[in-house]
């Protein structure tokens, strides 16, 4: 039997404890990390290696995680569906920060509560002009935007051994799908000075016949494939189905007449050869530390100036490499090594 | 309607017994509850029918006729008892004397209503029984409960130190330099301990209390908080307890006590090894100290009655230590004969866990308990010498072995578990499994066979241990992910120093805390509150960490006033009204055990160097 006292006590402690718990979880930030594609995809995961090593501090501030799937949904319809939960999730949630990744976040969910005076965007990711979206003159908005490591290409082709022995220019083309990213990707490719470099063709293509057709004509005509997207080919013109990320790398690593490089590390993972790509990890860390500025600092997110990627990554399978005597300096593969991105 | 309804749940309350019941179960009774009317002459139910109604009478009157014709008119209102009881049929006949309105309350519900509420069924026994005899018969009211124990008369203040001790630890953490997670985790980590030492509640809810507060601010990750309930050393816990469970229930380790004295000479030294050996082969079968001490006392006090030994004479005393050092002396040296050495257990890193989790533990504390058993054996011969010449009666020893007739197949399964346990630790260099799944696989093969029934899982393995074990798993997880292991190193140098350059005085300093602490702290909560501490220290220090658990394990188990420890408590309560030993001496040698603790420990120094632990 307890005593009146110690009832007293007891009451105290736990009103105290649940009252204590209350308010420190209610006055927590709350951050949204809201992604475009789907968990499994090898870019967001590597992006949330990159925000997690950030947002280790769970304690401080709340995270929730949401997941759109447009990668593997990528019909109209879907997109328009995902936008709008995505949405509704937002409008419940009320986060302090969104952290939007990629750019069908921004054009389904994020660029709705640019205006919003309660809710700070963070973007990631974003291929596009943050303009796009119209995040120029928000108030609330900051990000990083993702731009292909055009330089760090140049330099590698540059420096591949055998590759301009020719005595003309190196000739390169870029192929991708026709993804609202790779819009993005190909714009760059198209405006970048690539002296003294020779690009030969940017071509984007829907279906799967049209890429292995592009893949032929392309390497016949120049000295290096580039690609980047390719998780939106459709079957055929008739069937919308896509056709998977390996079949696409496979069939391409064994019928391309020269080397192909991808702006995006996970080609390796796919089966391709090489790739010099935007460092995913830095898109989730620079992210990340935005939001907290604006979270925990209270930093206004238009005082934070947008970035742009600064960082990038070298992924390897070295089997191809030889099989193709496709030779870079060793420090490339020192880097794909020292980064966990070497294939043997 | 109402009023009808009123007043039927009016005469439920009324009856002296039937109101006694619960508020919920009278509720559930009322909704069975239907009238019924009987004419004046008519039957209401016949000597050797069904007894599907028990009935309250609200009009008229009932005689009761017995099957040889004698009539008793009903006392109290109330027939048909039977119907709450295990008889399928009444035992008289009841008739209605004048028009009569009585309320019917069927079996399903009287039976639910008696398992509700335990007593109910003895009182209705004795209600039948009064109408038979013509007299009313009525249970003796209970002895009035015994008042709450010490530490109940300071839970309030007690209460304000839990909330206190959080707060100055939220104010005040910050200076100890550590980041802000580490400083709330802190104010938890206090709150929980302040909760065991006080003795607040009992030991798994402060556990619990913490794993809650960490989940809920978020400070960890949620598998590392929980990181407890998937553990090596829940299993083991789980496999042990449901095996210590078999051993008891199945008669099992009576057998065993029986089979020693009857196999051992008839002399005093040897009933003493008797007694002796069987708690010492129950210690690593049966995972508490309370579980031996509840099984060895009555049957120590069954020898002292028997052999005539004088009462509180030496030899009695020297029995009485006897059958506690068995059971519990060697505690700390098997890693399953007591829940708190899991705990240990569960602090080691995943190493230790790999290397202590079979044989090795044994071995290493094989020198602590030769010294142990040697200062026992010098505490009950030189301090109790004595002149008597008990003889244990083999006739009745045999005759209770023959009552208990050849082994039943719950006592071979609980063997073969043993067996199994012990053949598959032995050999597990061979089969390459490790205990805690040689345990897994026992529990399931008890499981599979009905060995272990589903009421035995649920309510006799100790389940709130389990939860004890696993948040303080989840706590010493949290303690580490958070980096304060480091930090506690960086802010205790001169213990980390003492604990690595001055080993030797570092036990004799560990030793004087801990009885210090004891004095005011139950022993699972020493235990634990200063392996949490201690073990993460001893890491990052270089000191085998198994070592500073174990040692905390051998010294939190003295205790020099009975208050201090629950199991000798139990066997003092053999000691109440007529005594068996003399309490007295019994303390001084329990004295002289403790202070062989600490030699126990400093002997096995050697060997522990010769093995590589330090």
């Amino acid at each position: 039997m307890k005593r009146r006292s110690e009832k007293i006590m007891l009451a105290l402690f736990m009103g105290g404890a649940l009252l204590l718990f209350g308010w420190y979880n209610a006055s927590k930030p709350s951050i949204l990390v809201l992604h475009s594609y789907d968990p499994d995809y090898a870019w967001v995961r590597d992006i949330n290696v990159g925000l997690n090593r950030v947002l280790d501090k769970k304690y401080l501030y709340q995270v929730r995680w949401y997941y759109m799937d447009t990668k593997r949904h990528p019909s109209p319809g879907y997109k328009a569906s995902a936008g709008t939960a995505a949405r509704n999730v937002i409008a419940t949630m009320r986060p302090d920060v969104v952290i939007a990744i990629d750019d069908d976040a921004q054009e389904y969910a994020a660029r709705h509560f640019a205006a919003d005076p309660h809710i700070a965007i963070v973007f990631a990711g974003v291929n596009r002009e943050a303009a796009d979206y119209g995040y120029a003159r928000a108030p609330r908005v900051t990000g990083i935007l993702e731009r292909i490591p055009l330089d760090a290409m140049r330099e590698a082709l540059q420096s591949a051994i055998g590759l301009g022995l020719q005595g003309r220019p190196i000739r390169v083309a870029y192929l991708g799908d026709r993804s609202e990213t790779v819009d993005g990707d190909a714009a760059q490719v198209s405006h970048y000075d690539w002296r003294p470099l020779r690009l030969g063709g940017v071509l984007q293509v829907d279906t799967w016949p049209a890429w292995q057709a592009a893949v032929t004509d392309l390497g016949a005509a120049n000295d290096v494939l580039l690609v980047s997207g390719y998780r939106r080919l459709r079957r055929s013109a008739a069937d919308p189905t896509l056709v998977p990320a390996r079949e696409v790398v496979a069939w391409t690593e064994a019928h391309s007449p020269r080397p192909v490089i991808s702006f995006n590390a996970f080609y390796t993972e796919d089966g391709g050869m090489l790739a010099i790509g935007t460092s995913p990890y830095e898109q989730g860390e620079v992210a990340a530390a935005l939001a907290l500025q604006v979270a925990l600092a209270h930093r206004a997110a238009a005082t934070l100036p947008v970035r742009t990627s600064a960082q990038f990554i070298v992924s390897m399978r070295g089997a191809s490499m030889r099989t193709r005597g496709f030779v870079l300096p060793r420090v490339y593969e020192a880097a794909a090594r020292t980064g966990n991105q070497y294939l043997p | 309607m109402m009023d009808a309804l009123g007043a039927d749940a009016a005469r439920l309350q009324e009856d002296v017994l039937i109101g006694g019941a619960s508020p919920p179960s009278m509720a559930r009774l009322l909704a069975q509850a239907s009238r019924r009317h009987f004419g004046a002459g008519s039957p209401i139910y016949a000597a050797g029918a069904a007894a599907d109604c028990f009935y309250l009478l609200l009009e008229g009157e009932v005689e009761l006729v017995s099957p040889l014709g004698s009539r008793r008119a009903v006392r109290a209102g109330r027939f048909g008892e039977e119907a709450a009881s295990a008889a399928h049929a009444y035992l008289t006949g009841a008739f209605a004397v004048a028009d009569t309105t009585v309320l019917c309350l069927p079996r399903a519900a009287m039976q639910a209503l008696a398992r509700a509420n335990p007593l109910l069924q003895t009182d209705l026994l004795l209600s039948l029984t009064s109408h038979l005899a013509g007299e009313t018969l009525a249970r003796a009211p209970l002895p009035a409960k015994p008042p709450a124990p010490g530490y109940r008369r300071h839970a309030a203040p007690g209460w304000l130190l839990v909330i206190v001790l959080a707060l100055l630890t939220l104010a005040f953490g910050a200076r100890l330099g550590i980041g802000d997670g580490g400083v709330i985790f802190l104010a938890i980590f206090a709150a929980t301990v302040a909760m065991w030492i006080c003795n607040l509640v009992d030991d798994y809810i402060p556990a619990l209390f913490a794993l809650l507060a960490t989940l809920l601010t978020g400070l960890v990750p949620v598998p590392v908080v929980l990181s407890g309930f998937a553990s090596d050393g829940f299993l083991m816990a789980l496999s042990t307890l449901a095996l210590g469970t078999v051993v008891v229930s199945s008669g099992l380790g009576y057998r065993v006590m029986l089979l020693l004295l009857r196999r051992l000479p008839n002399r005093q030294r040897w009933h003493n090894l008797g007694l002796f050996a069987t708690g010492l082969v129950l210690t690593p079968i049966i995972p508490t100290a309370n579980g031996r001490i509840a099984l060895l006392g009555p049957f120590y006090a069954d020898m002292v009655d028997n052999l005539r030994m004088e009462r509180r004479g030496r030899a009695a005393t020297r029995l009485a230590l006897s059958c506690f050092s068995g059971g519990t002396l060697f505690s700390a040296i098997f890693i399953t004969s007591k829940s708190v050495n899991f705990a240990v257990f569960g602090l080691l890193s995943p190493q230790g866990q790999d290397h202590f989790q079979g044989m090795a533990w044994l071995q290493a504390a094989l020198v602590t308990a030769a010294v142990l058993l040697l200062a026992h054996v010098a505490a009950a011969v030189s301090g109790c010498r004595n002149a008597e010449r008990p003889q244990l009666p083999a006739a009745r020893v045999a005759q209770q072995c023959a009552l208990l007739g050849p082994l039943t197949s719950r006592e071979w399964a609980a063997l073969g578990g043993i067996g199994f346990m012990v053949v598959g630790i032995v050999t597990s260099s061979l089969h390459k499994v490790q205990a805690p799944w040689l345990g897994f696989a026992m529990l399931f093969g008890l499981l599979l066979c009905g060995t272990l029934d589903k009421k035995e899982l649920k309510e006799q393995v100790d389940w709130t241990f389990l939860l004890y074990l696993s948040g303080i798993t989840g706590i010493v997880a949290a303690f580490n992910h958070l980096g304060l292991d480091r930090a506690l190193g960086a802010h205790l140098p001169a213990l980390g120093d003492s604990m690595r350059e001055h080993f030797g005085l570092f036990v004799l300093l560990l030793y004087l805390l801990i009885n210090l602490v004891r004095l005011a702290a139950p022993s699972n909560a020493v235990t634990v509150i200063l392996a949490t501490i201690l073990m993460p220290l001893a890491q990052v220090n270089g000191v085998n960490e198994w070592l500073v658990g174990f040692i905390i394990l051998v010294f939190s188990e003295a205790w020099w006033l009975p208050y201090q420890c629950s199991y000798y408590l139990q066997l003092q309560e053999l000691n109440r009204g007529a005594p068996l030993y003399d309490e007295a001496r019994f303390l001084w040698l329990n004295a002289l055990l403790n202070l062989a603790r600490l030699l126990a420990v400093y002997a096995a120094f050697p060997w522990w160097h010769l093995l590589g632990i330090r």
